[in-house]
């Protein structure tokens, strides 16, 4: 597809040429953005996948509605995503009242040969994450999650959370400080390596 | 400026970092709602100024608010306004343009504090 050959057709231009009727157009964006939200509602939602699926689609849903109103140069489509993922993310734990399984519940990776080892450490480094992210206070996940994971700047987590930067600042130092007192009694058996 | 926590949470953080491979059944749906949303543009492109300033118009018609103290006179409210005529509807506000009967009911549902 001549669109975006090369990748260099911004989020936004394609979001207005799928609001114009470009069908193509939305193929782009849920190649690009559908694993962003998943991602993102995965580290929400303390690694549930069925759960994330149900918000990352519920998120890309509500980016086509929000299509034909987009009003240009005023918001990242990723911001905008990331904003209504956690928004989602946040109602679907408050309706179910639940946080996650508990940090020592997390299994122990079963005895491998070396290379499927370091995949499952790597798997169960997620998941002993997702536990203690679960234990946080949901605005620190999340200034956490942007930061560390998604790769945002703080003045970007500013703009999605609606927050100042030193807001954001404070909450991912005490979100990691908390974060590193839960994961540092599992390292060995995480295969931490100093 | 990298702190104690930084090292030790950065292997966590790493691991975390892979993208997920959304399945090609959700990608599929997505694309088809993509499509159904192009295909039925007409309540989706309203702005929504338009559409208060009409809720405003409707409710000033009825008394006002004071008139509909209560979520169950708004919701009947509502309903009456849903089941209204455009015709009718049309013929008070001396406009030319035709709405749907979802352009108003929404509005006024959410304005009276929701469902």
């Amino acid at each position: 597809m001549a669109l975006d050959a090369d990748g260099s057709v911004s989020d936004e231009a394609l979001l207005i040429a799928y609001a114009n009727g470009d069908a193509g157009a939305a193929r782009i964006l849920i190649a690009r953005l559908t694993p962003v939200a998943l991602r993102f509602a995965l580290r929400m939602l303390a690694g549930d996948r069925a759960e994330a699926e149900d918000v990352a689609q519920e998120a890309m849903l509500r980016l086509w509605k929000a299509a034909g109103s987009w009003r240009q140069g005023e918001a990242k489509v990723t911001s905008w995503l990331y904003r209504v993922t956690a928004n989602l993310a946040t109602d679907r734990l408050r309706r179910r009242g639940r946080q996650g399984p508990p940090l020592d519940e997390i299994p122990e990776p079963p005895d491998l040969s070396p290379g499927a080892a370091e995949a499952m450490t790597q798997a169960a480094r997620a998941a002993a994450l997702d536990a203690a992210l679960a234990a946080l206070p949901e605005r620190q996940r999340q200034a956490v999650v942007l930061r560390h994971i998604e790769g945002l700047s703080n003045p970007e987590i500013a703009a999605v959370m609606d927050i100042g930067v030193e807001a954001v600042e404070s909450l991912t130092a005490r979100g990691k400080r908390a974060l590193a007192a839960m994961l540092s009694g599992r390292r060995e058996e995480l295969g931490y390596e100093d | 400026m990298r702190t104690d926590d930084d090292r030790l949470l950065d292997p966590f953080f790493r691991a975390a970092q892979a993208a997920p491979e959304p399945g090609h059944d959700m990608q599929a749906r997505l694309l088809a709602a993509a499509e159904a949303q192009l295909a039925a543009p007409a309540v989706a492109a309203r702005p929504q100024r338009r559409r208060h300033r009409l809720a405003a118009v409707l409710l000033a018609a009825l008394g006002g608010w004071p008139a509909m103290a209560g979520m169950a006179t708004a919701a009947a409210t509502g309903v009456w306004l849903g089941f209204s005529s455009p015709d009718l509807v049309e013929g008070y506000l001396g406009s030319s343009e035709s709405y749907s009967l979802g352009d108003y009911m929404p509005d006024v549902v959410e304005i009276a504090g929701g469902p």
